[in-house]
C-alpha cells in the first residue's frame, strides 16, 4: 500500500491526466455500450433518427478510447523520463563508491528493465483496474434496477471474474513468471555464450557437447513457459465457462420475468472491460516488484555525504592522519590501520605492497570516494569533510587499470564534451603519447567513431588514450592506479615517459611492477595497513 | 513467410489444431445461447438443432478445460520456437562461416527467436478462429438475409483501406522509436560503466543534460509510435462498431417488413457483433507481424546463407599427425594480394613470424587456418595432401589457431581447459609446463569461477588459460597470434617458454612483434613489402634494414624509461 502511495505521489500533477483518462475511458465504454444497446432496441421499437445517432455515438466511442489511451501512456512516460532522469541523478551521488561495488552490473540490469516495467502500473493498470470496477459497479446498479436478479448475477460474475479468478491464479502465476524470467535468462546467457565462442568450441570439438547442454536450457525453459501457458489457457476457458453460464441465467430471468430481451442480448457484451482485469495479477506483480528495486535504489544513502561547500587554492599538501578504513561490504577486515601519508606538491610518489593490501584503497580515500571510519584526510590542511566534493575531484585526475572508453568519437574520449579544448591541443597530447601517427592514418581522424566493443585502437592504445585524457584537462594532481599492469613494455615505457616529460604536477603511481617506479622521487610500501619508505 | 513459419514444428502442429477447436466453439456459445434465448422467450419454443449445438459446444468446452493439459506442455508453439532455433545455430556453428558476419546482430537474432513465440500461441490461432467463425458467419447471413452480408464485409474492408494508408507511418514511426531506444540504451550504459572518470573530470553535469535530452527524445519518440497505433485502433474501433450499428439497422427493417424472426435477427447480430469485436485484436496482429517481419528476414537470411551448398572438392580425411606444411603460392584478399612464397613449417622447429602491421601476418594465419584462400598455388601437408581437400572440420583436429584475445567461457578455470581435452593427468601437466601457476593461489584452485568472458581474471591470467587450453588438446600443430602483445611481461615470458617446449615435438608458428620474443627464436620469418626473409635475430638485423628499424624503434623506448 505504501508502495501504491509513492507512486501515485511520483506521479505529482500527472495524477490529473491519469484521473482525465480515466474518465475518458468510463465515457468510451457507455457509448460503445449505449451503441450496442440502441442496435438491439431498435429491433424491437423504432427510436428515430438511429442510423444518425449510430454515427454520433461511434464517432464519439473512438474519440473517447483515443483520449483514455494517450492520456494514459502520456503520463506513464513522462513518469517514466522523469523516474530515469532520478536515477542518473542518484548515481551521480552514489558513484564512484557504488561503482566500486562488484555487483555494480545488477544495479544496471535493474535500472535498465525495472524502469520500463512501471509503465505497466501506470498506463496498464492503474487506469484499467478503476475504469473496470467503475463499470463493473455501474452496469449493477443499472441491471438491478431492470430486475434485482439480474444485478444479483452480474454482481457474481463480475466479482469472480475480476476479483476471484485474479485472486486464485495470482500466487502461482507470480512464481511461475520469476522461474521463467530466470530460466529466460539463463538459456540467453548460454546461447549467447556458444554464438561469441564458436571458434573456440569448433577448435576443441566441443560443439555437441556445448548444444546439448544448450538444449537441455532450452527445455528447461520450455516447460516452465508452456505451464505457464498452460494456466493462461485454463484461466480463459474458466472465465468463458463464467460468462457462458451467467448468461443461460440472464436469459432464464429475462424469459421468465417477462422482462426486454435486449438485456440477455447486452449482457455477454459488458465483460469486455473486466477481461482484462482478470489478465493483470501477472503483469502487475512484475510492475510492483519494479517500482519497489527502482525505489529502494533512489533511497540509498551515498558513502560519502556531500556536505562540505569550502573551495580548494592551488593544492599544497594532501595528508592522511591516522587513517583506519575497512570496506563497508567487508567490515571485519581492515584495510588500513593508523595510516599516516603526506603528498607534498611536486613529488612523485610511488605506492607498491602486495595486490590486496590497500594500495588503490589509499587513492580512494584522497579521491574522496570513501570516507576513513577514522582519522582525518586534508588538503593544505584543511579536512576532507568541509570541502566541496567538486573542489577537490577538480584538481585531481585519475587514470585506472582499466582505460575507460565511451561510445562515441575519439575527440569526445578526450575532451569528455568540454569545447573549450582545441584540436591543435588534443593532436600535441596524442603525440607526446605516439598516439598522433595512428589516430591520423584513420580515415575519420579525431572524428572516428569508437566503442568499448569496437575500440579501433590496440588494448595499450586505449590505455595512452585514457593517459592523453588525463593530460588535455588541466589538474594538479595525477593519479596513476596500475596503468601499466597489463600492459606490454613498450605500451609501458611510452606512458612513462610521457608522465614524465609532459605532466608538471604532483604524481602518485599505485603499481606492483618494479619496471615502472624508475619514474618516482620517492617511494613508499603498504604492509599490514602501515606505510614505510622502500627501496627500489 | 507465412508459409515458412506455419512450416516449423509441424509434427505438433495438430496440438494448435484441436486447442483452436476448443477455443473456437467456447467462444460461439455465447451466439448459439443468446439466439436460443430469443427463440424461447418469442416462441416458447427452442430449435432442436440449436439445443444440439450448444449442448456439443458445452461438453467440447468442458473437454478443453479437462484436456489442456496434455495439449499445451511442450505445444506448437514451443516446438516450432525450438526448430527455429536448431536451424539458427546450424547456420551459425559452420566453420567456414567468417565470425564477424554472425556477431552483428546477434542480440537482436536471439531476442527474435523468443519473440517468434507469439505466432503460434496467438497470432496464427486467432487469425484462424477469425477466418472459421466469418465462414459461419458468411454461410448463416446469407441464409437469413443475403444482402446483409455487405455491411459486416464493407466493414472489414474499409477497415483494410484506411490501415494501408496509415502503414508507412507506422513503419517511419517505428524505426524512429527503436533507433531513439538504442542510442538512449548505449549512452546510459556507457555512462553508468564510465561514472567514476566523468565524476573525476567533473563532466558529470554535461554527460547527465545529454542524456536527459536522449530520455525526452525517446519518449516523443515512444509518443510518435503511440498516436499511430491509436489512430489505427480509432479507425478499427469506427468500422468495426459502424458495422455492426448498421447491420443491426438493416435487420431491423427486415424485421418490420416481416421478411425476418425476430429471433433469427438477434442472433444474427450477435454473431456479427462476436466477430468484427473479435477482429479489433486483429489490429495488434498486424502489428506484431510488420514489427517482427524485417527480424524474422534477418532470421531466415542467415539460415539460408548457410544452406547454400559448398562447392567443394573431394573431400579427404587426414589419418596421420600433421608434421609438414608447406605453402606456395599467393596469400591475399580478393581485391589486394599481399605475398608470394615458398614456405614450410616443420614440427620440431618454433618459427616466429613478424612485420610492420598491415603487412599481411594475420591473413597469413587466416589462410593456414582455411579461412582465407589462397589467390594461387596450394598448400600441401606432409607433403602430399592439398589443404583445400581437407574438411574444416577435420583440420581443427589436427590444427588450432590461438589469437590476442580468446574466447573465455562462463564456468571454472577446468571446465574451461578441459573443453578440448580429458586427460586425467592435466593437472601435472600444466605444472610441468610451468603454466597457469597462478590458481595456486586462487582460493578455490582450478574450481575458481572466471565469470562471463573470463572478467574476473587478468588479461594476462586469460591468456595462460587460452594456452593451456591449446596445449591440453594435444593438436599436431598450432599458430599463435599475437598471444604474448597485449600482457604484462611476467604472462608473457611464461607464455613464451611454453610455446618453446611445445615447438619441441610440434608444428608451431609464432606470429608477434615483442622484443624479448625474437631475441629468443632460432627461427625468424620477416614480413614486409609483399616479401617474406628468413634469417635468425642476428642475420635479419644486420642484413634487413627495416628489420634493424623495427627493433632499433623498441629499443630506445626501453631505454629512455630506464634511465628516468
Amino acid at each position: 500500500m505504501k508502495l501504491f502511495r509513492r507512486l501515485l505521489v511520483t506521479a505529482g500533477r500527472l495524477n490529473w491526466v491519469l484521473a482525465a483518462s480515466i474518465l475518458a475511458g468510463l465515457a468510451a465504454t457507455g457509448f460503445q455500450l449505449g451503441l450496442l444497446w440502441g442496435g438491439f432496441t431498435v429491433l424491437f421499437h423504432p427510436i428515430p433518427f438511429w442510423w444518425a445517432w449510430l454515427l454520433v455515438l461511434a464517432l464519439v466511442g473512438g474519440i473517447c478510447r483515443f483520449g483514455e489511451q494517450y492520456l494514459g501512456h502520456l503520463a506513464a512516460f513522462k513518469i517514466l523520463s522523469h523516474l530515469r532522469n532520478l536515477t542518473y541523478q542518484q548515481l551521480l551521488r552514489l558513484a564512484p563508491a557504488k561503482l566500486d561495488d562488484q555487483r555494480s552490473s545488477d544495479v544496471l540490469k535493474l535500472l535498465a528493465q525495472d524502469i520500463g516495467l512501471i509503465e505497466i502500473f501506470y498506463a496498464h493498470t492503474l487506469a484499467p483496474v478503476i475504469i473496470g470496477s467503475l463499470t463493473a459497479v455501474s452496469l449493477v446498479i443499472v441491471l438491478g434496477s431492470a430486475s434485482p436478479w439480474l444485478g444479483l448475477i452480474a454482481l457474481i460474475a463480475y466479482v469472480s471474474i475480476g476479483l476471484g479468478l485474479p485472486l486464485a491464479t495470482h500466487h502461482r502465476l507470480k512464481t511461475l513468471t520469476t522461474e521463467l524470467n530466470a530460466r529466460d535468462l539463463q538459456e540467453q546467457r548460454q546461447l549467447a555464450e556458444a554464438i561469441t565462442g564458436q571458434t573456440e568450441l569448433q577448435q576443441y570439438q566441443a560443439t555437441a557437447a556445448r548444444l546439448h547442454q544448450l538444449d537441455q536450457a532450452s527445455q528447461a525453459y520450455w516447460r516452465v513457459n508452456r505451464q505457464k501457458a498452460l494456466r493462461q489457457t485454463q484461466t480463459a476457458v474458466i472465465m468463458q465457462l463464467i460468462v457462458v453460464l451467467s448468461l443461460m441465467a440472464v436469459i432464464g430471468v429475462v424469459v421468465t420475468q417477462h422482462l426486454s430481451l435486449v438485456w440477455a442480448v447486452l449482457f455477454p457484451f459488458t465483460f469486455s472491460r473486466l477481461l482484462a482485469l482478470g489478465n493483470l495479477p501477472g503483469s502487475l506483480s512484475g510492475g510492483l516488484l519494479a517500482a519497489q528495486n527502482v525505489f529502494d535504489f533512489l533511497d540509498e544513502t551515498p558513502r560519502v555525504a556531500a556536505t562540505g561547500t569550502a573551495n580548494l587554492g592551488p593544492l599544497q599538501q594532501a595528508q592522511l592522519q591516522q587513517v583506519d578504513f575497512a570496506y563497508p561490504q567487508r567490515p571485519t577486515e581492515p584495510i588500513l590501520r593508523h595510516t599516516d601519508l603526506t603528498v607534498t606538491a611536486g613529488e612523485r610518489l610511488g605506492l607498491v605492497g602486495p595486490s590486496g593490501a590497500g594500495k588503490s584503497t589509499i587513492v580512494k580515500l584522497i579521491m574522496r570516494w570513501y570516507a576513513a571510519d577514522r582519522g582525518t584526510v586534508t588538503f593544505n590542511g584543511q579536512a576532507g569533510e568541509t570541502l566541496a566534493l567538486a573542489a577537490v575531484r577538480q584538481v585531481i585526475n585519475y587514470v585506472p587499470q582499466t582505460a575507460q572508453l565511451f561510445t562515441g568519437t575519439l575527440r569526445e574520449n578526450l575532451t569528455l564534451r568540454d569545447e573549450q579544448f582545441t584540436d591543435e591541443r588534443l593532436w600535441q597530447v596524442l603525440d607526446w603519447l605516439d598516439l598522433a601517427v595512428t589516430i591520423r592514418h584513420l580515415p575519420d581522424q579525431l572524428d572516428t567513431q569508437v566503442s568499448s566493443s569496437r575500440p579501433v585502437l590496440s588494448a595499450g592504445e586505449v590505455q595512452r588514450l585514457e593517459l592523453a585524457r588525463a593530460l588535455v584537462h588541466p589538474s594538479e594532481l595525477l593519479i596513476l592506479d596500475e596503468p601499466t599492469s597489463n600492459l606490454d613494455v613498450l605500451n609501458e615505457a611510452l606512458i612513462l615517459t610521457a608522465v614524465r616529460r609532459y605532466y608538471h604536477g604532483t604524481v602518485i603511481l599505485v603499481t606492483h611492477r618494479q619496471s615502472s617506479l624508475a619514474l618516482c622521487d620517492r617511494v613508499l610500501a603498504l604492509w599490514d595497513g602501515r606505510l614505510v619508505p622502500a627501496d627500489v | 513467410m507465412i508459409k515458412r513459419l506455419w512450416q516449423l514444428g509441424a509434427a505438433q502442429r495438430w496440438k494448435m489444431e484441436v486447442q483452436l477447436v476448443g477455443q473456437w466453439l467456447s467462444r460461439l456459445l455465447v451466439v448459439t445461447l443468446v439466439w436460443a434465448g430469443a427463440q424461447w422467450a418469442l416462441r416458447g419454443t427452442v430449435n432442436a438443432v440449436l439445443l444440439g449445438l450448444i449442448g456439443l459446444q458445452l461438453v467440447v468446452t468442458v473437454l478443453y478445460l479437462v484436456a489442456s493439459r496434455w495439449l499445451s506442455r511442450n505445444g506448437w508453439a514451443a516446438a516450432a520456437s525450438q526448430d527455429l532455433q536448431r536451424q539458427f545455430l546450424n547456420a551459425t556453428f559452420r566453420p567456414t562461416q567468417a565470425t564477424t558476419n554472425v556477431m552483428q546482430g546477434l542480440q537482436q537474432d536471439l531476442s527474435t527467436l523468443r519473440a517468434v513465440t507469439i505466432f503460434f500461441d496467438t497470432v496464427i490461432p486467432t487469425i484462424l478462429q477469425l477466418i472459421l467463425t466469418g465462414l459461419v458467419l458468411l454461410g448463416v447471413v446469407l441464409w437469413a438475409h443475403a444482402w446483409t452480408v455487405v455491411i459486416p464485409v464493407g466493414g472489414i474492408l474499409l477497415l483494410g483501406m484506411g490501415m494501408g494508408l496509415l502503414q508507412g507511418l507506422g513503419n517511419r514511426q517505428n524505426l524512429a522509436y527503436i533507433q531513439s531506444f538504442n542510442r538512449m540504451g548505449q549512452r546510459f550504459l556507457d555512462d553508468f560503466l564510465g561514472m567514476s572518470t566523468l565524476i573525476m573530470y567533473q563532466r558529470q553535469h554535461r554527460y547527465a543534460q545529454d542524456f536527459a535530452t536522449d530520455s525526452e527524445d525517446y519518449r516523443q519518440k515512444t509518443m510518435g509510435v503511440l498516436r499511430y497505433q491509436l489512430q489505427s485502433l480509432t479507425i478499427m474501433d469506427f468500422c468495426l462498431y459502424g458495422a455492426i450499428g448498421y447491420f443491426l439497422l438493416a435487420q431491423v427493417n427486415a424485421v418490420q417488413a416481416h421478411t425476418l424472426a425476430l429471433s433469427t435477427a438477434l442472433g444474427i447480430g450477435t454473431l456479427t457483433a462476436v466477430w468484427l469485436i473479435d477482429f479489433r485484436q486483429f489490429g495488434y496482429f498486424m502489428h506484431v507481424f510488420m514489427s517482427t517481419l524485417p527480424k524474422l528476414r534477418h532470421l531466415f537470411a542467415v539460415i539460408d546463407a548457410a544452406a547454400v551448398p559448398q562447392t567443394g572438392t573431394a573431400v579427404v580425411t587426414l589419418d596421420a599427425p600433421v608434421t609438414r606444411l608447406q605453402l606456395t603460392g599467393t596469400v591475399g584478399h580478393t581485391d589486394q594480394s599481399l605475398l608470394t612464397t615458398d614456405l614450410t613449417l616443420t614440427a620440431g622447429q618454433l618459427v616466429g613470424l613478424t612485420g610492420p602491421s598491415g603487412s599481411g601476418k594475420s591473413t597469413l594465419a587466416q589462410t593456414l587456418m582455411q579461412r582465407q584462400p589462397l589467390l594461387a598455388g596450394q598448400i600441401l601437408v606432409n607433403g602430399t595432401t592439398d589443404l583445400a581437400a581437407v574438411a574444416p572440420t577435420d583440420w581443427l583436429k589436427h590444427f588450432a589457431y590461438l589469437g590476442p584475445t580468446a574466447k573465455i567461457f562462463a564456468g571454472s578455470i577446468q571446465d574451461n581447459l578441459l573443453l578440448g581435452n580429458q586427460a586425467i593427468d592435466w593437472q601435472q601437466r600444466l605444472t610441468d609446463l610451468g603454466l597457469c601457476h597462478f590458481v595456486v593461489d586462487l582460493p578455490a584452485g582450478y574450481a575458481t569461477q572466471v565469470g562471463e568472458n573470463g572478467a574476473q581474471l587478468s588479461p594476462g591470467q586469460r591468456q595462460q588459460v587460452a594456452v593451456a587450453r591449446a596445449v591440453l588438446a594435444n593438436k599436431d600443430g598450432y599458430l599463435f597470434d599475437e598471444v604474448t602483445s597485449n600482457i604484462d611481461p611476467t604472462n608473457a615470458n611464461q607464455i613464451l617458454s611454453v610455446i618453446q617446449q611445445l615447438a619441441q615435438t610440434k608444428l608451431v608458428l609464432l606470429i608477434t612483434h615483442r622484443l624479448d620474443d625474437l631475441n629468443r627464436l632460432d627461427r625468424l620469418l620477416f614480413l614486409t613489402d609483399h616479401q617474406l626473409i628468413s634469417g635468425t635475430f642476428t642475420s635479419l638485423q644486420t642484413q634487413v634494414p627495416a628489420f634493424a628499424q623495427l627493433v632499433q624503434e623498441q629499443q630506445r623506448l626501453l631505454k629512455e624509461v630506464a634511465t628516468v
